[in-house]
This record gives structure tokens, sequence and C-alpha cells, in this order.
């Protein structure tokens, strides 16, 4: 539950430095994920007792990943549960008043039914008005798409890629920040571009730029103490910060089976077809250090069919019989 | 509502201008040319925005084996009678393929099929000679 807290508070700058630096975290990082400046974070640690809005205090407290309650200036516990609980009674009391008068109108309707009908259309067209005014997108306002490409299978044991792609408009100067939460059991083998942090499964990226289209690859190995047909979950977020901070989660594919097939193989039928070999080059085209992983898919390509050998720990190409 | 109205005008204007505009968008297209009775080149033609990988599938009539290709093809399929070259990281230009058979050959018995993904949609394009 949410601690009840007032619209303003004070916050302890010794702590929020000390688990910051605990945490490894830079300034820009928690900058990034407050939706806030790096001075504003300098200023909190600076001065003794900042005072901060409540919504800042609790987002960072989420980003230094403590309870609200540790980061604020505390001169007497007992005090401050009493207020709390008398905060919350009265929300808990509160309902939200209901609207009785269409229900009363539609009951006394039947004598002034055009009144009513002219009434419910002229709320219509000014809902829809008001609907389009607000969804319409404006030409400043920030758009933000990112997806997941991650294949549907892999090998015990073997690589396969994951790619994140953002798309993000207009163009301009701004920080990202990606958290793609993996299975800790996977290992990373290389990332483009190399990633910020890994800690715990949490594989963190932070760009600073004004690109429109941005590319985050990571290679990963599928552990070979998995079970077959175990399936992996992958989630994340990207949070843009301009003048505005925005944040979405990360879409597209988000699980992966180990299973003995080929990366690029999208239908597991040993075979790389055509339409799965453009797929895998257009995905990891202009990026650097794929080729290996490229070279196997079209060694198998080529070849027409393939086997996993379970001894050997690789993919082996088969010609098909009849050619 | 003359906002409502200006945008509609705008939206059917795009979607007009973007019907029209399709078939000139960014693609591959080939055409097999007779060099000498043996040789024949298949030139491809790639406009922007192009996409980063195309595969070449030339049917070859029965009887007819390639016998040296440039560049090489990436595999032949016997059985079928194809070959099929797996160009990657191309660039907008043109593209040469010239191709020696073992007997002579006339190049309208060739088929090449140029397969693509649509840099837009994503979608496999297929375009022949």
């Amino acid at each position: 539950m949410e601690p009840s807290l007032p619209q303003t508070v004070r916050l302890d700058s010794e702590k929020i430095r000390r688990i910051r630096e605990e945490r490894g975290l830079t300034q820009l990082y928690v900058a990034t994920v407050v939706g806030v400046t790096i001075d504003t974070i300098s200023r909190w640690e600076n001065k003794r007792y900042p005072s901060v809005k409540r919504e800042n205090a609790l987002k960072l407290a989420e980003t230094l990943e403590v309870d609200v309650q540790e980061i604020l200036e505390q001169p007497d516990d007992s005090k401050q549960d009493e207020s709390t609980s008398k905060e919350e009674q009265p929300k808990e009391k509160t309902q939200p008043p209901e609207d009785k008068e269409p229900k009363e109108e539609a009951d006394k309707g039947g004598r002034n039914i055009l009144l009513i009908l002219l009434w419910a259309i002229g709320l219509l067209g000014a809902g829809i008005l008001a609907g389009y005014l607000i969804f319409k997108p404006s030409p400043f306002s920030l758009e933000v798409n990112a997806a997941r490409f991650l294949p549907a299978y892999c090998a015990k044991g073997s690589l396969f890629p994951v790619l994140i792609r953002i798309d993000i408009s207009p163009e301009d100067k701004r920080t990202v920040l990606i958290k793609e939460d993996i299975p800790r059991t996977l290992k990373i083998t290389k990332a483009v571009p190399p990633y910020t942090s890994l800690e715990k499964g949490l594989l963190k990226w932070i760009y600073q730029g004004q690109t429109t289209n941005l590319k985050f690859v990571y290679i990963a190995r599928m552990p070979q103490s998995i079970k077959e047909y175990k399936t992996l979950r992958f989630r994340g977020t990207v949070t843009i910060k301009t003048n505005q901070t925005v944040s979405v989660t990360i879409g597209g594919n988000s699980q992966i089976t180990a299973a003995p097939f080929n990366w690029a193989d999208k239908n597991g039928d040993n075979r790389i077809d055509d339409e799965e070999i453009l797929d895998a080059y257009e995905l990891l085209s202009g990026v650097k250090g794929m080729s290996s992983l490229l070279k196997e898919v079209e060694t198998l390509w080529a070849a027409g069919q393939y086997r996993w050998d379970e001894r050997a720990k690789r993919f082996v190409p088969e010609k098909i019989a009849h050619e | 509502m003359y906002l409502l109205k200006t945008n509609w005008y705008v939206l059917v204007l795009s979607l007009l201008s973007l019907a029209l505009a399709s078939p000139c968008l960014g693609a591959i297209s080939g055409a097999i040319e007779q060099k000498d009775d043996r040789i024949a080149i298949v030139r491809v033609k790639i406009t922007p925005p192009a996409p980063t990988t195309v595969i070449i599938t030339l049917d070859l009539p029965e009887g007819v084996k390639i016998e040296e290709a440039k560049p090489k093809y990436s595999r032949l399929l016997d059985k079928e009678r194809k070959a099929q070259w797996l160009l990657t990281g191309i660039k907008p230009g043109k593209l040469d393929i010239l191709i020696r058979f073992n007997r002579e050959v006339d190049v309208k018995e060739l088929k090449a099929i140029f397969r693509y993904k649509d840099v837009s949609s994503g979608k496999i394009v297929e375009a022949t000679n």
C-alpha cells in the first residue's frame, strides 16, 4: 500500500547519497528515472533537509529500491505514524458522488423525449470533439514505440540474439533509459552497444543523443542445464526524458523456448527457409559482431536442412535427400 | 469543427498520394540479358529505401547447368533446377550477376525471382524479371 504523505516532504540528504552510492547508481541514472535534472539530484543530496514534492520522493524511493520512509527526515516516528493513520481514514470513507440526474430525467423522460434526445446528441458530439482534440497527435508530443525481437527457439547451450528497437519522434536531444529484465540463468556474451550495467538479471542501457531509431542488441547463451521445452520470459521498459518524461513497456516477443532448433528457425521444422534467412539478416543488419551468428544461419539455409548434434553441441547441416 | 474538416482533407489527400506513390517506393527489380550464346547477365536494380538482403532465384531450363557464376551462387537445388544467390549488405544502385551455362540458352527460357523484405511493411516481396 502507498504510504500517505503530505504534498511536500523533507528528504534526508545524507541517506539518499549513501543509499545511491551503495547501490552503485549514478546521479544521471537516478535523475533519468525520477524525471528530474542531475542538478536537482545534486541539490537534494547537498542541502541538509530539502523539501520535495511527494511524487518525487516516491519515485526516488522506488529508484533507490527502499521504502519512502527510509529517505525522509524523521524527527519523531510515533507522531508521524499517528498522523498517517488519521490521514488514511477520510480517504476510505470518501465515495465518489453519484450522478443521479440522467436517471431521474429518464424516469420522467416520457414527457419530453425530444429534449433528452437533443441533449444526448449534443453530449455525444461534445464528447467526440473533446476526444479528437485530446487524442489528436500533436506535432510536439513525444511518441515512443519499443519492441523486442526474440527468437521462438534456441538449443541448450547455444547462442541467440535479442534486439530491442526503439522508435522515437520528434527528433530531439534526449536521455533514454532501457531496462531489460532477463532470466537470471542466461549469460550475456555480447551487447551492442555495450550495456551500462547488468545486475541480478536486470540489463540497463543509458543513451544520450537525438537519434530517432535506436537498436540495442545482445547475444545470450541458453543454459545447458535447462529442461527441454522450458520457456523463458523477458520483460522491459524504456524511459525517455526530454522536457517531458515518457515510460513505455517493451512490446513484441517476450518468451523463448529451449528446443533443439536454430534461433532463426521460426517454425522449428529443422529448415531455414528463404523468409527465415531474410528475417535473420534484416534483424541484425548493420549490427557489428553478428557475422558468426549469421554465417551459421546461412550455412544451414544453404544445406537445405539441419539437425542438432547433442554430443557436439552444435547444428549440423544436412542435404535434403532428394537433392 | 474547422480543424476536423481540415484534417479530413489532409488525411484523404495523404492516402491518395500514398496510393499513387506506392509502386514507385524503394524496391528491387531486374532483367536478364543475353551476352552470348552461353552467357547471360542478371541485371539487378536497387532503389532506395533498399532492403539489406535479397534472394535471387534463377529457374533453369531442363538440361541446363551453371558452369560458372560471378558472384557464385549460394546454393543449387538440382532437383528443382534452381540456383539461388543470397546477397547481403546491398546498397541502392546496380548489381550484375554473370552466368555461363553448359550449353546455349535463350534468355527467354530463364526466369529470375527477386525475394526481399519490404523496408516499410516488413512483408516479403517477390518480383520477377
